[in-house]
């Protein structure tokens, strides 16, 4: 068999459409960031405990528990980085962060699939055989991936100048990168083009005749993709955690990783409650929503969401998270403002604690808006293979602004209830087991933490309204592009 | 390279060798059946008009035979071979060096330059960029677009993106070219060179398919396959 000339894959690999260049600068984008994180944990993970690095030192005391005493910090670290017993939730941390871009990059694939389809379709029929066209999308999204794993270095170094040495000593939030991160950054660098090359092999595979047209799925796969992500996750976070709490703390090991698991598998009920709504009965929507009096955009949004349930599950799933990570931050928040007049002692504590919090929940922001973007890049991309059904609406009279506000719609319609409701559980079990727990807060005292929840859950629902809006804003030129009435002449 | 070698060059030495034979082809689009026990042979130097009504198969029994779509049940022998017995490497490679393939919409890459566009048979087929290139030029040339080479096909006409696609599927010099309708938005001058083209393979000693719904157009084959409610309502010698 004639194997393709590497010019000719290069050719046919090359992005062209406006789809094309968005997946690839959104698969690059996602590699980069999945990139930044990963040596974010290296960097942590090897961080160990010289003072020199960390800035804290251990003794070891006669009854052989530990304390940390700090030193001239060098680094500089935040405390929870510093401090070798904190370490873990910061790592878990990191871990988790990679969802949303792992997320992110699922998505950045998919788009532009139907061109893609129909393109590899075409040529089927002038002899490219299957292995060719795995070919090519392997080129093309493996240089994707490498491309994102070479940025992920100077991004770190970025994060490392913004995040490290422009904040003052013992605030600093990226440790120094020392040179042995270089070797990781190759091995990432592999690591990720070879991530990016399965994918692309992954990719559309169809049958021994080319590609035809996937039959519309039920909602069954939902939980078995969710029971999957759980199952690595909850075992990639085991793995994490049990070199520090074996065998010493074994019960606070298997509390953790309940408390991990319950979690995760909320998220993933969540995600999955959400894409089985979003394809729900349309007639029923729509005549909910007709009756509600929201108009055409409401419908159409509606429509959106049906046709994406996997990216709406999977965001959802995220915000889920996102949402029970604010909601517990509300409650810690307020129980250390409520006790500070009794113990002003404590305000290095408070401080302590409250800028743990304020990392949280800024780790929880990050991880929003990434859970967000793929989502908008998941509807906008429905817009694009339907465009000259919106060139039609569009001559119909319905104007790119409110198209923008469809996708706003449609965007806000998933993350506001998935982030509201992670917020109020998250908030709501949090306090309560703070308050079981703590004796000294039983009382009229327990429940006052707890008046924070719906606050913050009102809060975090605006908040994502606005970066809903945001975000739709910012895919107003891909919106555009979609509703061009010379779409109306296109196949 | 396997041993059963598609294409192997005394195909058409054997004159008597059916370049095409079909045999009790049934295929149906999901519960709609389009080809009901459809068999049909065509020999080296022949064209083949296919007619019928809208609907009555003619596009299914075309990319049936071009292993485009996997018979339900029936076989296809496309230059000697079984495609049920050619992996997906072997059926493609069939298709690139052998089969000229014309779809009834044209089916250009949508984002491909006309110029690489039509030399896609010899890019996948391992050539490299210069020489298949070249011979995308001569094809253009030869239909009239040598001017737009550089165009991609959304700039071109329903007609000359019609013309594009018989220089694609004439730019390997295949033996055997199925066409779907491949002048139906010609104007005359354009029908006349394509179908000149088209021809001038039935003239080297190959063999041409041609699904049309023009009286005037069949009457020039060899032979008429009229197929009905997916199978052959009658089979004519026109010579
Ligand atoms: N992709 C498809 N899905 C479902 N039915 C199809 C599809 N393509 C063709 N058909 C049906 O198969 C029958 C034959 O179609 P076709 O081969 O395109 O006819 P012709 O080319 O003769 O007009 C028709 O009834 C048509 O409706
Ligand atoms: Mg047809």
């Amino acid at each position: 068999m004639s194997a393709l000339d590497r010019e000719v894959v290069r050719l046919l690999a090359r992005p062209r459409t406006a789809a094309d260049r968005l997946r690839s600068r959104a698969t690059t984008a996602a590699s980069a960031g999945t990139g930044v994180v990963l040596l974010l944990l290296a960097a942590v993970l090897g961080l160990g405990d010289d003072p020199a690095t960390t800035g804290v030192e251990v003794v070891t005391q006669a009854d052989g528990s530990t304390l940390w005493t700090a030193v001239t910090p060098t680094a500089g670290l935040v405390p929870f980085i510093a401090e070798p017993g904190l370490r873990p939730g910061v790592q878990l941390g990191a871990l988790l962060l990679v969802l949303p871009f792992a997320a992110l990059a699922v998505q950045a694939l998919r788009v532009g699939a139907v061109a893609r389809q129909q393109r590899e379709a075409t040529l089927v029929v002038v002899g490219a055989s299957q292995r060719d066209l795995r070919r090519v999308r392997v080129q093309s999204t493996a240089a994707d991936a490498a491309r994102g794993a070479l940025w992920a270095a100077p991004a770190y170094l970025v994060a490392w100048l913004l995040l490290g040495v422009a904040l003052p000593v013992g605030a600093r939030l990226v440790p120094v990168p020392e040179p042995w991160l270089a070797l990781v950054w190759v091995v990432l660098v592999g690591l990720l083009t070879a991530a990016g090359a399965a994918a692309g092999a992954l990719l559309g595979r169809h049958g021994r005749h080319g590609p035809a047209p996937r039959p519309a799925r039920s909602g069954r796969w939902a939980w078995a993709w969710g029971a999957g992500a759980v199952a690595c996750l909850g075992l990639l976070a085991l793995g994490f955690e049990l070199p520090w709490a074996l065998p010493a703390d074994l019960s606070v090991f298997l509390a953790f990783s309940l408390l991990l698991g319950a979690l995760l598998c909320l998220a993933v009920c969540g995600g999955v409650v959400l894409a089985r709504s979003a394809v729900g009965s349309p007639t029923r929507r729509v005549e909910r929503a007709a009756r509600s009096g929201a108009g055409a955009e409401a419908v159409l949004a509606a429509a959106q969401r049906r046709a994406n349930p996997v990216a709406v599950g999977a965001s959802g799933a995220v915000l889920v998270l996102v949402g029970i990570c604010l909601g517990v931050c509300s409650v810690f928040v307020t129980a250390l403002a409520a006790t500070r007049d009794l113990a002003t002692g404590y305000a290095g504590d408070i401080a302590f604690y409250g800028g743990g919090a304020v990392l949280a929940c800024g780790v929880g922001l990050v991880a929003a808006a990434v859970a967000l973007v793929s989502l908008a890049l998941a509807l906008t991309d429905q817009l694009a293979q339907a465009r000259r059904a919106v060139a039609a609406t569009v001559a119909m009279g319905c104007d790119v602004p409110r198209l923008v506000e469809v996708q706003a719609r449609a965007l806000a319609a998933t993350a506001v209830p998935s982030a509201v409701v992670g917020t109020l559980v998250g908030g709501l079990a949090y306090g309560t087991l703070q308050a079981s727990l703590d004796g000294e807060w039983l009382g009229a005292r327990a429940l006052l933490p707890m008046a924070a929840v719906p606050v913050a859950a009102v809060v975090v629902g605006a908040a994502v309204r606005l970066v809903s809006c945001a975000v739709a804003e910012l895919l107003t030129g891909r919106v555009r592009r979609a509703a061009a009435l010379e779409n109306l002449r296109t196949p | 390279m396997s041993p059963d070698r598609p294409s192997s060059p005394d195909v058409l030495a054997e004159p008597a060798h059916p370049l095409v034979r079909l045999a009790g082809l049934t295929h149906a689009h999901g519960r709609t059946p389009a080809l009901r026990g459809v068999d049909l042979e065509v020999g080296a130097g022949t064209a083949v008009a296919v007619t019928g009504a809208s609907g009555s198969g003619k596009s299914t029994l075309l990319h049936v035979a071009a292993g485009l779509l996997q018979p339900d049940a029936g076989s296809v022998q496309l230059l000697g071979h079984d495609l049920a017995r050619l992996d997906d490497a072997e059926r493609a490679q069939l298709r690139r060096r052998d089969v000229g393939i014309v779809l009834q919409y044209g089916q250009l890459v949508p984002d491909l330059p006309l110029l690489d566009g039509v030399a896609l048979p010899l890019l996948l087929d391992g050539s490299a960029l210069g020489p298949a290139r070249d011979a995308s030029r001569a094809a253009l040339a030869g239909v009239g677009l040598a001017d737009a080479e550089d165009a991609v096909p959304a700039e071109l006409s329903g007609g000359q993106a019609q013309l594009a696609a018989v220089a694609r599927a004439l730019v390997a010099q295949p033996h055997l070219v199925l066409a779907d309708e491949p002048v139906a938005s010609l104007d005359p001058a354009g029908a006349a060179l394509a179908l000149d083209l088209l021809w001038g393979v039935v003239a080297r000693g190959g063999a041409l398919v041609l699904v049309t719904h023009d009286n005037v157009l069949a009457a020039r084959c060899d032979r008429e396959v009229r197929l009905a409610h997916g199978g052959v309502q009658h089979d004519l010698d026109l010579r």
